[in-house]
């Protein structure tokens, strides 16, 4: 019974008086001679019991409701298929721009609403992740650690939108990534997805510390890039003569740092709203191992539930009180003439 | 109930109780007794050889008889009796009584004492339950307030106790001589116990009045839940009175009747049957007409 638990328990020491019907009946009794008057009758011994059972289960029903009886919250493990995936998107202001480098409009959504929009749907339809939400632009932000929760993840994923800063620091927005599996994420789906719509120079110190990371915790690597109208992409190579360096080349050169970390790691490149639903549905498919993830069911009030047991068996009880009897034990009285009334037996 | 009603109760009427068989005793009364004496009605003729009575001899007789011989009228002995009203006063027995002006119970024991003063004969009351009720017993007397005496002894007298053991006790208690026994009684025993009390009664005139109520043989609800508490164990039972349980609840009380109808008539007298109140007419009926 550890499932089950009471705000006051102390009320529970009114419970023994659940045993007073016992003791007692509902019915006022009618005097007999002899109770051998009153024929057999299996039928009424199974209403007096289940009277007295009523009387019983009702003042127990009450003293369990009033002692605040509920179901205490649990820790259930389930299976699913699913990952741990982190969730790292890019939160600066060229994300609030559209596909094509202009303020959004009515007829064209920005970078960060589309991205919004079908990393709410990636959530929803994947209810046995754990997910977390990270963002980066100047500096890494927690936004929601690894959870189970959709509610939270959903809230978190819609706060993406929200009007961005002016950096993109890669770098410790992956070590921030790389930082929020814990020990209950199985090893083999863990994943991060990163969204970004630009790169930018990886610190050479963070570099370590990401490659460090890497081996420790090896994950697996998605990078959903935002490619706007325009501007660089992630296998553009520079022409002849010009010096092929991050400065000048930062997709290519994050994608080739990437490649360099030895982990399983893929890397899409988004020109529209339609191609990123379609690198989010891949990952989608991709990311489908069996994970064990712990769900808290919360605590359930069941006092409610006592009570209306409780109502059930008083209006029964009284049922059987509005059709109580009694012997008419007042005689027949005379009439004036001397002869006996008769009379309508008391029904 | 008004001190006046309380205290002596309901006009009493004289009831025609009769012995059947001889009663025994010397003491003059107004029943048939056995033995033959010189008053009253014709019984025999006798030689004067045996009773030297020459004041009755009977002229035609003795002219009549061909031997020749003398006769002499015999008359029957006629002598009082003891009129006893064993009282059963156990628990059962205050059902429908206790605070009522018309208790049926102290009415009869009453009338009964009335009447058995009235016809020279001596009445006496034992009364118990599961105990002895020696406060209540009345030794065979011919004083005349004892009717008002048994009122007022009775009338608030319902009963308690369970059990009738000391009923059947009670009933050794009675003389030898034979008498007149009113067993008044509820009769909710059972059958050996009716048999045994019955049995120990066996040198007198039993007449059974068996007290019962309609409120709990005809006048049941219809529908509904009824808790009976017996009077003697106090036990609860609850019923749910419908049509049929109504009707087996009737048959179990005509059938209950008709069982101690035939124990009573094995030893004796068929019962009265004193429903819900005392009527004298229908018990000097029942007693001129034995009953039956």
């Amino acid at each position: 019974m550890t499932w089950i638990g009471f705000d006051h328990p102390w009320v529970l020491l009114l419970l023994p008086l659940a045993l007073l019907p016992l003791a007692g009946s509902p019915l006022r009794a009618s005097a007999t001679p002899s109770e051998a008057l009153a024929p057999r009758d299996p039928l009424s011994s199974a209403i007096s019991a289940t009277l007295k059972t009523l009387g019983v289960l009702a003042i127990a029903f009450i003293v369990l409701g009033l002692a605040g009886a509920h179901r205490r919250d649990q820790q259930v493990e389930r299976r699913g298929v699913g990952a741990n995936i982190v969730l790292l998107i890019d939160r600066s202001s060229s994300m609030d721009s559209t596909f094509a480098n202009r303020s959004p409009t009515g007829a064209e959504e920005s970078k960060s609403a589309a991205a919004r929009r079908l990393l709410t749907d990636f959530a929803t339809r994947r209810p046995a992740d754990r997910v977390a939400v990270a963002a980066f632009s100047t500096a890494p932000m927690l936004v929601s650690p690894m959870t189970d929760r959709h509610d939270a993840v959903r809230a978190a994923i819609a706060a993406i939108d929200r009007p961005g800063l002016a950096h993109t620091d890669v770098g410790r927005g992956l070590s921030l990534a790389f930082s929020l599996f814990d020990d209950e994420s199985t090893e083999t789906s863990r994943a991060i997805v990163m969204v970004s719509d630009g790169a930018a120079v990886i610190d050479r110190r963070v570099q370590d510390a990401l490659r460090d990371a890497s081996r420790r915790n090896p994950v697996r690597l998605y990078w959903l890039f935002l490619r706007t109208q325009g501007a660089r992409g992630i296998y553009d190579k520079p022409p002849p003569g010009e010096p092929d360096s991050p400065q000048t080349y930062p997709e290519r050169h994050l994608d080739i740092f990437l490649k360099s970390l030895g982990l399983p790691y893929r890397a899409f490149e988004a020109n529209s709203a339609q191609e990123v639903s379609a690198a989010i549905k891949e990952i989608d498919q991709l990311e489908q191992r069996p994970t064990t993830y712990v769900e808290t069911i919360p605590r359930q009030d069941l006092d409610w539930v006592f009570y209306a047991f409780a109502s059930v068996a008083l209006l029964l009880l009284l049922g059987a009180k509005l059709t109580e009897r009694r012997l008419d034990e007042t005689p027949v009285p005379l009439r004036r003439d001397g002869a006996l009334q008769p009379r309508r037996a008391a029904s | 109930m008004s001190e006046a009603i309380r205290r002596a109760g309901p006009p009493r009427a004289d009831l025609p109780y009769r012995l059947f068989g001889r009663a025994r005793g010397v003491a003059p009364g107004s029943h048939r007794a056995v033995g033959a004496g010189a008053n009253g009605a014709f019984l025999r003729h006798a030689s004067i050889l045996e009773i030297p009575d020459a004041r009755r001899i009977d002229m035609r007789a003795s002219l009549l008889d061909p031997l020749g011989g003398l006769k002499v009228r015999r008359f029957e002995n006629r002598a009082r009796i003891d009129v006893f009203v064993l009282l059963d006063l156990s628990g059962s027995m205050a059902f429908g009584r206790g605070g009522r002006a018309d208790d049926p119970v102290a009415e009869l024991v009453s009338a009964v004492a009335h009447a058995a003063v009235r016809g020279q004969d001596r009445f006496a009351l034992i009364a118990a339950g599961p105990n002895a009720r020696e406060d209540l017993a009345i030794r065979p007397t011919r004083r005349r307030g004892v009717a008002d005496e048994v009122w007022a002894k009775l009338v608030d007298e319902v009963g308690e106790g369970r059990g009738v053991a000391s009923l059947i006790e009670a009933a050794d208690e009675l003389p030898q001589r034979r008498a007149l026994v009113f067993v008044v009684s509820d009769f909710l025993m059972l059958e050996e116990e009716l048999s045994e009390l019955m049995g120990r009664l066996w040198r007198h005139d039993v007449a059974p009045v068996v007290v019962r109520s309609s409120a709990v043989e005809d006048r049941l609800p219809r529908f509904g839940l009824v808790e009976t508490r017996d009077l003697e164990t106090g036990r609860r039972r609850m019923v749910l009175m419908r049509k049929s349980l109504r009707e087996r609840w009737i048959a179990e009380a005509r059938a209950r009747r008709a069982g101690l109808d035939a124990v009573f008539r094995r030893y004796g007298r068929p019962a009265f049957d004193l429903v819900d109140r005392f009527e004298p007419d229908a018990f000097a009926d029942y007693l001129l007409s034995g009953g039956v």
